[in-house]
């Protein structure tokens, strides 16, 4: 198994949200913006690389049958660590990710990723399943993100999008629009691994 | 027999590590937050009162009451900056507010919340006038002022009788809603009322 790979089929061919369809929950809660999408995908890709890194250091140390409470253990304490820090020394980010942080503990890409592939891998190929994984995760947030927010509240990034004669469909932004969204878009990604299998 | 041990003990030294690395993190960091924090609040009783030039702090930690006199340079009272808490969606926020000795809220500033991002945290979200467009075509737009629109709704009003309300606010005392995030609107108003209420109380001013 070669890193290129690792780190490509994250992103693609197992992409968190539209192949493996991990972590539903805070990508629903999120993609009310791009901006937000954003956010919530970059902290989820550096608390996802650390815990796994972490995690396949101590795999050998852990029995396995306790591997998941002790799991569970490391990324909690690693994602309360994340929040100290940014909390005392990045005020600035703190402000604007801070609010997704509590959110990744119950984000399941993380113990997903730790126990389909940390617990078995080394620590340099996890390193790589984790970035390739958090980059498809915040691709795919920001995709739906952006989506939702052109068509909810006629905005990209919070700059308007549409000229003023456009009426926003506040359905977007709301959670059934959120749940249109990904039903639209995962049909799309599987029709077209689909015709690529055809071929 | 033996696993079992093997077990515990494996999960008891995992959750000791994980305990200790953060309490050390923790007392490490803890002076700098509680710096920010106070940076935080500063900042928003300067932007209540913008004239402000003295100010005495009261701290009734028993009933729960937190808020600064202010005065301004010729020693005129301009009124109260009162800490307001109250539990939202899915954090308890907190907010600064002005308030005149006649209950007329000056100006709000929210100094924590942890709402959900994109609904009730859009509570501090800035009214824009750019046009993504702008960027390519280098348009130039005159600035807005940066006040969260949603807190704005609060500027200038009696605190007595506002109610929160779901759609174009028709009356001087209605605040609308955020979209989408209705208890986290009307935590803000109860908030406000009951912290509001306790200093005027406390004051004698009711």
């Amino acid at each position: 198994m070669n890193i290129l790979k690792v780190f490509k089929d994250g992103i693609l061919d197992e992409n968190p949200t539209f192949k493996l369809v991990l972590g539903m929950c805070p990508t629903l809660a999120v993609t009310t913006s791009a901006t937000n999408a954003i956010g919530m995908g970059l902290a989820t890709t550096f608390v996802l690389i650390m815990s796994n890194v972490i995690i396949s250091l101590i795999k050998d140390l852990i029995p396995s049958k306790v591997r998941i409470p002790a799991y569970i253990v490391v990324i909690a304490t690693f994602v309360t660590l994340v929040q100290f820090v940014m909390a005392g020394f990045l005020p600035a980010l703190n402000k604007s990710l801070g609010i997704f942080i509590p959110l990744i503990v119950v984000n399941c890409i993380i113990m997903g990723r730790a126990e389909a592939f940390a617990g078995k891998h080394n620590v340099i190929l996890s390193f790589f399943d984790g970035l390739g994984m958090g980059i498809g995760f915040t691709l795919a947030l920001t995709l739906i993100g952006g989506i939702r927010e052109i068509l909810g509240s006629n905005k990209l990034f919070g700059y308007l999008f549409f000229p003023h004669n456009y009426k926003p469909m506040l359905f977007f932004v709301l959670s059934p629009g959120g749940f249109f969204t990904m039903a639209i878009l995962l049909a799309f990604f599987n029709w077209l691994s689909m015709k690529k299998k055809e071929a | 027999m033996k696993d079992t041990i093997r077990f515990v003990l494996t999960l008891v030294i995992v959750t000791i590590i994980s305990g200790l690395v953060l309490s050390f993190v923790y007392l490490k960091v803890k002076g700098k937050i509680e710096v920010q924090k106070k940076a935080n609040i500063e900042n928003a009783i300067k932007f209540v009162f913008e004239d402000i030039s003295k100010k005495e702090e009261t701290n009734d930690q028993e009933n729960d009451i937190h808020y600064w006199k202010c005065f301004n340079k010729n020693n005129e009272l301009l009124g109260y900056a009162i800490l307001c808490k109250k539990g939202g969606f899915s954090s308890t926020i907190q907010i600064i507010a002005g308030v005149k000795k006649e209950g007329i809220i000056t100006r709000i500033k929210v100094v924590f919340q942890q709402e959900t991002p994109g609904l009730g945290a859009k509570m501090n979200q800035i009214r824009s006038n750019k046009f993504i467009w702008d960027f390519i075509t280098g348009k130039k737009r005159e600035k807005l002022k940066p006040i969260p629109y949603f807190q704005e709704q609060f500027f200038g009003k009696k605190y007595a009788g506002l109610t929160v309300v779901k759609h174009k606010p028709d009356k001087d005392n209605e605040i609308e809603a955020l979209t989408g995030a209705t208890i986290s609107s009307k935590a803000i108003l109860n908030g406000l009322k009951e912290g509001i209420t306790k200093v005027m109380e406390k004051e004698g001013l009711k």
